[in-house]
């Protein structure tokens, strides 16, 4: 085949791929890939397909070393090494630090990692464009067992064909009351603590267009932030630009767990897992109990806020899949996931970690108690969904002119 | 055979040997430049991946798709791309001249007075560099911190009146930042230029009755001024490419350089193309920039001579 048939038949596959993936959803068993969104309200099971089988049941584990590509920092390395010991295996953990670089790399096809971390959001994509194989899940006695009904049968992957939940997060606002005085968890609308001239010079959103942009939507009182219906992408960029320079808004990855308790920021965008680890962060003679945090959907005012979670996944290219799916069921017992959660602080849903206990059995400060999730936040929170390629590009143009200034 | 015959033998043997030495940098420049910068022109009339919704690169330059290309045009004569560039160009040029203004007296003392300690002083110079960039910004972020030494120093000598905000979208914050980081790289062109100066030439001029000023206007600066175009050169080219001084040091969208734009499109998904765009319409800015740059110096250089 010359090069330039091979050209040809690309740019053939990649035309017949659009056209596929514009037509339907639900389960198919052809070869031709479909990314199928669910919602809450509007669960799916992801396509299975003829090409991408699971492994078979009562297969022994492989010898490893068990690859694990994770992002950085978020697993507790005593948890691998308890595994290691357990299955007497070597575990590999590569990490990264953003999941486009993941992705890239995972496509590629030139890596053998075994098992991976998708957020629910992505998960669609992954299935259609086959990076991931289906579950076994006679290997996988813990899912229904330990983990919330809720996440043990998702509604972006009924039956968890493909994944099993990991950890689970909501998005909220992190302060310190040293620095700002208003109680901002009283406020109607928590999000507008971010365009109080009086927060000017010590206020901080996520460099991360995906989040932020939902931050300027709920300014306006939009909940919808899957869709962009009548201007609400153009409201969230205006409030956005606004923030510029009525604050000084600064955009930041570490601000949260980091910089919040320096004192560099007094209220920044925060995930709840990051207002966990705050504390540890806080120099020597701060107060952590400063710390404060608010996940609107549950203060007062009932404003929008993210909730969403990340999940355990196998590779459709791992060399060692029998052991990555003892890898997952391991990260789904009681003990090791508690264990793991004491460094991570990203809370799994397992059930066996009570909310109402957390605080006092002293794994969360009591001042950061409203960082604890409960199943039911999954019913007044947004969960961000696979934005279409369009929808994209179009909220990218929107954080760019965020970011140009002035 | 006639010796005719033979000359040319020779001749064009030599032909062939001495262009083959460029062979291993050919080599290189074609896989280490011209195929990433093929790649970067591929991604940025690329098309969009249906699946994963990202840049496919297109290889076929027949089947280029434009769109996202005339888009950033676009928003750059008519939209905020062009401030940017603009700020972006404003703190690089300004930069650059405090960086030149610093190192040149650092390079001449060292090149011409430092005596037996100019091994030491060019060593003290790139000792930063054994810590890495990231580091040394974070300890300017420690420093310029509302209650660091920065604002303690400036207080206590009546500087200042209250503790500045260096680091809240502060153009000035940026600017020094980039300073910082790039100025050893311009000394030591500058050092290697006046090194080269034949000391006996400045001890002509001083005979022939120059004073000092006139010594150093008229002879070392002309002599070193190919050592200041490499050292600006060298210094302004990372400049323009640098993303992380401003994200360190300020984080605001009004002190946001170009190169901060490109690696936002460039780590999300939908924004590999308009990412690649933005590289090359950078890359034909720089480029032009540096041509007429060449090109006025190379002027100058002739009619000095002339």
């Amino acid at each position: 085949m010359s090069r330039r048939e091979a050209l040809r038949l690309m740019a053939g596959a990649a035309a017949a791929g659009g056209l596929l993936a514009g037509c339907g959803s639900g389960s198919s068993s052809s070869s031709a890939a479909q990314v199928v969104v669910g919602t809450r309200e509007d669960p799916v099971k992801q396509p299975l397909y003829d090409d991408n089988p699971m492994i078979e049941s009562g297969l022994e584990p492989e010898k490893g070393p068990l690859k694990v590509y994770n992002w950085a920092d978020y697993i507790y390395t005593r948890v691998l090494k308890d595994f290691e010991d357990e299955f007497g295996v070597e575990v590999e953990l590569t990490t990264f630090y953003n999941l486009e670089e993941a992705t890239r790399k995972l496509r590629t096809g030139k890596v053998d990692f075994d098992v991976f971390v998708p957020t629910a959001e992505i998960i669609p994509k992954f299935v259609a464009g086959k990076l991931l194989q289906p579950l076994n899940r006679d290997y996988l006695p813990n899912l229904k067992k330990n983990v919330w009904p809720m996440l043990a049968d998702p509604y972006y992957d009924r039956g968890s064909r493909y994944t099993v939940p990991y950890t689970v997060y909501l998005t909220g606002i992190g302060w310190r009351t040293d620095m700002v005085s208003e109680d901002i968890a009283a406020m109607d609308n928590p999000w507008e603590a971010f365009w109080d001239p009086q927060n000017r010079g010590i206020a901080g959103l996520y460099d991360d267009y995906r989040e932020t942009i939902g931050v300027g939507m709920y300014r306006s009182g939009i909940t919808d932030i899957n869709d962009d219906k009548s201007g609400d992408l153009a409201a969230s960029r205006d409030n956005l630009v606004e923030l510029t320079d009525l604050v000084d808004i600064r955009y930041t990855i570490d601000g949260a767990y980091a910089k919040l308790p320096e004192g560099v920021f007094g209220i920044h965008h925060a995930w709840s897992g990051d207002m966990v680890n705050a504390p540890y962060y806080m120099p020597k003679g701060g107060d952590p109990a400063v710390l404060r945090y608010v996940w609107p959907p549950k203060a007062r005012g009932g404003a929008g806020g993210y909730v969403s979670n990340d999940s355990l996944a196998v590779l459709k290219g791992a060399e060692h899949p029998v052991l990555a799916h003892m890898f997952l069921n391991y990260m789904l017992d009681d003990k090791v996931a508690v264990k793991n959660f004491g460094w991570n602080a990203y809370q799994p849903p397992i059930n066996a970690l009570k909310p109402d206990t957390l605080v006092s059995d002293g794994m969360i400060r009591e001042n950061l108690a409203s960082t604890v999730i409960e199943q039911d936040d999954f019913e007044m929170g947004q969960t961000p969904q696979q934005l279409t390629p369009e929808q994209d590009e179009r909220w990218l143009e929107a954080w760019s002119r965020v970011q140009q200034g002035g | 055979m006639s010796k005719q015959a033979d000359e040319r033998g020779v001749v064009g043997e030599r032909r062939w040997l001495w262009p083959s030495f460029a062979l291993p940098g050919v080599v290189w420049l074609i896989i280490l430049f011209i195929t990433p910068l093929y790649v970067i022109f591929a991604m940025a009339m690329g098309t969009t991946d249906p699946i994963f919704g990202d840049t496919l690169p297109v290889w076929n330059p027949l089947r280029w798709d434009y769109a996202t290309f005339g888009e950033v045009l676009n928003e750059l004569f008519t939209g905020q791309l062009g401030l940017v560039f603009l700020r972006t160009l404003v703190y690089v040029v300004v930069a650059t001249a405090l960086s030149l203004l610093i190192g040149y007296p650092v390079a001449y003392y060292v090149a011409r007075h430092a005596g037996r300690y100019r091994v030491l002083l060019l060593l003290l110079i790139i000792a930063p560099f054994w810590i890495n960039y990231l580091m040394r910004m974070l300890a300017w972020v420690n420093l310029l911190s509302t209650d660091g030494y920065v604002n303690q120093i400036l207080l206590f000598f009546g500087v200042l009146d209250a503790p500045r905000e260096w680091l809240v979208g502060k153009h000035e914050t940026v600017v020094l930042g980039l300073v910082y980081g790039y100025v050893p790289f311009l000394i030591l062109p500058l050092f290697a230029a006046l090194d080269r100066i034949d000391p006996r030439v400045i001890e002509a001029a001083r005979d022939l009755g120059a004073s000092p000023a006139q010594a150093f206007f008229r002879i070392t600066l002309p002599l070193s001024s190919q050592g200041v175009l490499a050292g600006c050169v060298i210094i302004m080219l990372p400049m323009f490419g640098d993303y992380y001084t401003a994200t360190l040091l300020s984080g605001s969208p009004k002190t946001n350089m170009i190169s901060k734009l490109i690696e936002q499109n460039i780590n999300a998904s939908a924004g590999g193309s308009t990412g690649a765009a933005l590289t090359i319409v950078l890359m034909v800015f720089v480029g032009l920039l540096m041509t007429y740059y060449l090109y006025s110096v190379a002027r100058a250089t002739k009619e000095a001579r002339s």
